[in-house]
């Protein structure tokens, strides 16, 4: 043996031409340049896109229910997920976490739980419910490693507590009289449901709560009706209210304000000095966007109203950017809605809502600074029209004057937008039915003082003006016996100062439809100082379909008193104050009356 | 050494036999031959063999959770279809698999769908396993002869948590029962949307 390894040795030396083994040189030259790749390999990757926030493991068999589930939980999942809350299931005991470990890995990995669209981008958002990538490693690591209980000398946190209303007991408890019962199964179910209140006075609100004592509905939108149209549609078959995604425009938030719910949300507060007015004589119309569970439900809600004697402060204006000329043709899944706004003013954003229905995918609300910089608002990439809602800044953001506003929104109306309610595609158009599109991006904006409010308002009446002129005019290029369509087009003009235009449209929508109460009103109105004969018997035919309409009554005593019919005018006059209670304008008129009628006859 | 050569092949055969012998003695009783605890219709409980009492055609398998919201959605679509197929020889069994639902609860949550299939309990998963599940709702599709012809869900309305289509488009349950009435081929098998079955990945 030893004899072998001398041979090759000598084999070695005398061949130094051809080495079979690579010299020092070209190893040393190697591990300086393994060291260098590994140096490099290095330093990209601690400024790759890895985020700072990724979760660190930590050591095995660590993680506990007791001690670090159950918080995250508690905080996150609980106030859906409990005893009679809408999460179909509870998570608040150690068992109840564990029977669901597999999928609570799936789904908070994922993002869809809990539930919660916009991005982190734009500035922070009020109640927002998203997990960190800590908590997410956390719960991974946790049922990876068979999620362990913990001892008892991890003291378990408090569950939340599950109370009747969380603000204490309410001023005012509205509740639908009667039960509405969902089908098993189908598709979701979009309906209003109208409750009269019986409030006969404004009272401001500052917080309201929403109780849906049912898992099957899924969001709703509270509005108000001071008209009876609402409750006529109700009337019209035997069932609970009445279907559909368009109420009619008589139905309204209040004011500058969103008031909506979706599982999870607790009471909505008004900000400081902001409760917002509940009308008297108005009726409740809860739009609710139903999902059938597999069994009928019986669907009873109920709503929490707080008032305050603190009249508001300010009021909010609501600015809404979009677009009512979609046309989203079938196939295409990038078309894209932009719009935008210059504020005339300074404002602070309060809030913001997106709206579209199943074909949008993004959403982004953004403003462009008087700098030019561009500031994220907000930001969603993966719309789902089940978890709409209005976004609350935690901070409102300060925007200058000048500053536009800009919405971006793109549609997906593709075989492959599997949430797509046309299989195959189809034109989509602007529409209220869940199978139309809508593109609509709210702004809560809050001015600083009473003239540029009006300055606001102004400003961006006249921009709606034009839009609401735009789209009903494109109705009407589609059905010319569209009767809401020529009101909204004469309201628009009578704005405008074309008067003539106006009463024309007024006339055609009549005709069409001899019930639209708003166009008799207008009608009367426009007639009132050229021919008051007519203006009459428009005022008296829209108080025959409508008895409450108290602006028409107050016009009529003022046609009464022209043709001194004074009791008449009287009657007209006293009808109007007994449902507008010290209306200034009523009072001012039956001073009137009174003066003209004692007036010494010439 | 030829001696004693045979002395052990003897012994190795002989434990080989008696190992054979165990495997055909219990092995398909545990799995060929399980039973489950049975909730039938009408209330009446009892210890049962599915594979035993299987449809002339075929037998389905459903299973089910009480807590899952996917699952509850699709009672009627179930329904339906059990009413569609159980008079033309397929055999409809709902399978419970959380060890901890009760007894009661199951009864209570047949009721409350207005299930009208027999129920079985899985606790220990040896069924689910058998029927390539892993959530609910799943269902598997055995022929009379035995074979697995299918396993997964019931139609394509699901795609994932949170995203589903108005209406399915493939009825992936109906088609495989229609295709075994009429002796063709069945569709794929297609996973499921749903709540896990084990509470582990």
């Amino acid at each position: 043996m030893k004899k072998k390894q001398r041979a090759s040795g000598a084999q070695n030396q005398g061949n130094s031409s051809t080495p079979r083994n690579p010299s020092v040189g070209v190893w040393i030259v190697s591990a300086i340049a393994v060291l260098a790749l590994g140096v490099w390999s290095y330093k990209r990757s601690s400024t790759s896109a890895a985020p700072a926030t990724a979760y660190h493991p930590r050591p095995p068999g660590t993680i506990t229910f007791n001690k670090h589930i159950a918080p995250i939980v508690y905080r996150n999942c609980a106030g859906c997920h409990h005893e009679s809350g809408p999460g179909a299931f509870k998570l608040v005991s150690y068992e109840e976490v564990r029977k669901h470990a597999s999928d609570i890995v799936s789904v908070t990995k994922r993002r869809y739980m809990p539930p919660w669209l916009p991005e982190h981008t734009g500035p922070a958002l009020a109640d927002e419910r998203r997990l960190t990538p800590e908590e997410i490693g956390l719960i991974q690591q946790w049922v990876a490693e068979g999620a362990l209980e913990g001892d008892g000398s991890d003291s378990l946190p408090t569950p939340p507590p599950v109370q009747e209303w969380q603000l204490g007991k309410p001023d005012l408890i509205v509740e639908l009289p009667q039960a509405y019962t969902l089908r098993a199964d189908g598709k979701d179910v979009y309906r209003n449901f109208v409750i009269p209140l019986d409030q006969s006075e404004r009272r401001y609100v500052r917080a309201m709560e929403f109780k849906p004592n049912s898992k099957a509905i899924h969001h709703i939108f509270v509005k108000f009706d001071r008209t009876h149209r609402s409750r006529k549609l109700d009337a019209e078959d035997a069932e609970i209210g009445f279907g559909g995604m368009s109420p009619p425009p008589t139905v309204e938030s209040p004011g500058g304000y969103f008031l909506s719910w979706q599982p999870g949300r607790g009471p909505t507060r008004s900000p400081e000095g902001l409760a917002w007015p509940l009308e008297p004589r108005s009726d409740l119309v809860l739009q609710a966007h139903m999902q059938p569970t597999g069994k009928q439900e019986p669907v009873k809600p109920q709503i929490a109203f707080y008032f305050t004697q603190t009249l508001p402060t300010n009021t909010p204006v609501k600015v809404g950017l979009g677009s009512f000329k979609l046309e989203i043709p079938p196939g295409v899944n990038d078309y894209t809605v932009e719009d935008s706004y210059e504020l005339p003013v300074d404002a602070e954003l309060l809030a913001v809502l997106p709206h579209a229905h199943y074909l949008a995918k993004e959403m982004h609300a953004f403003a462009v600074l008087p700098t030019g910089e561009k500031k994220p608002l907000l930001d969603i990439n993966d719309w789902d029209f089940n978890w709409q809602s209005d976004f609350r800044f935690s901070t409102p953001v300060s925007l200058p004057r000048n500053t536009r506003l800009h919405m971006r929104f793109i549609y997906d109306n593709s075989d492959q937008n599997l949430r797509n309610p046309h299989q195959p595609p189809v034109l989509v158009r602007y529409g209220s039915q869940s199978t139309d599109e809508m593109a609509e991006m709210w702004f809560q904006l809050l001015t600083h003082s009473p003239s540029e409010l009006q300055a606001l308002l102004a400003d961006y009446d006249k921009r709606l003006i034009r839009e609401i002129l735009d789209y009903n005019s494109m109705l009407l290029s589609q059905n010319t016996t569209n009767a809401h369509a020529h009101i909204q087009v004469a309201k628009a003009l009578i704005t405008m100062g074309r008067k003539q235009e106006a009463i024309d449209h007024l006339r055609r929508g009549l005709r069409a439809d001899p019930s639209e109460e708003e166009g008799h009103y207008q009608l009367g109105v426009l007639l009132m100082d050229s021919d008051p004969a007519l203006a009459q018997t428009a005022f008296q035919r829209a108080i025959l379909i409508n008895p409450e309409n108290f602006q028409a009554l107050n016009n009529l005593g003022l046609i009464f008193l022209h043709f001194k019919q004074f009791s008449e005018a009287g009657a007209a006059f006293e009808k109007a104050l007994a449902l507008s209670p010290n209306d200034p304008t009523i009072l001012q008129n039956i001073d009137l009356l009174n003066r003209t009628r004692s007036a010494p006859t010439p | 050494m030829i001696h004693s050569f045979r002395r052990i092949w003897a012994y190795r055969s002989l434990r080989e036999l008696a190992f054979v012998l165990v495997l055909l003695v219990f092995l398909p009783s545990r799995v060929l031959c399980a039973t489950y605890d049975c909730l039938e219709r009408d209330g009446k409980a009892s210890s049962i063999d599915p594979f035993r009492n299987q449809g002339s055609n075929a037998t389905v398998f459903v299973f089910v959770r009480v807590d899952c919201p996917i699952s509850n959605r699709y009672a009627p679509e179930l329904n339906r279809i059990a009413r569609l197929f159980s008079p033309r020889g397929i055999r409809f069994w709902l399978v419970y698999t959380d060890s901890s639902t009760t007894v009661a609860q199951i009864s209570q949550h047949r009721e409350t769908y207005q299930y009208s299939l027999d129920a079985l309990r899985d606790p220990d998963h040896q069924l689910a396993d058998r029927c390539i599940v892993r959530v609910t709702p799943e269902v598997s599709v055995f022929r009379r002869d035995g074979q697995l012809v299918y396993h997964g869900r019931i139609d394509d309305r699901y795609v994932d948590f949170g995203r589903y289509r108005a209406f399915a488009k493939h009825h992936d349950l109906e088609d495989t029962l229609t295709s075994i009435l009429k002796g063709t081929s069945p569709p794929p098998s297609s996973p499921g949307v749903g709540c896990a079955i084990s509470s582990y990945p």
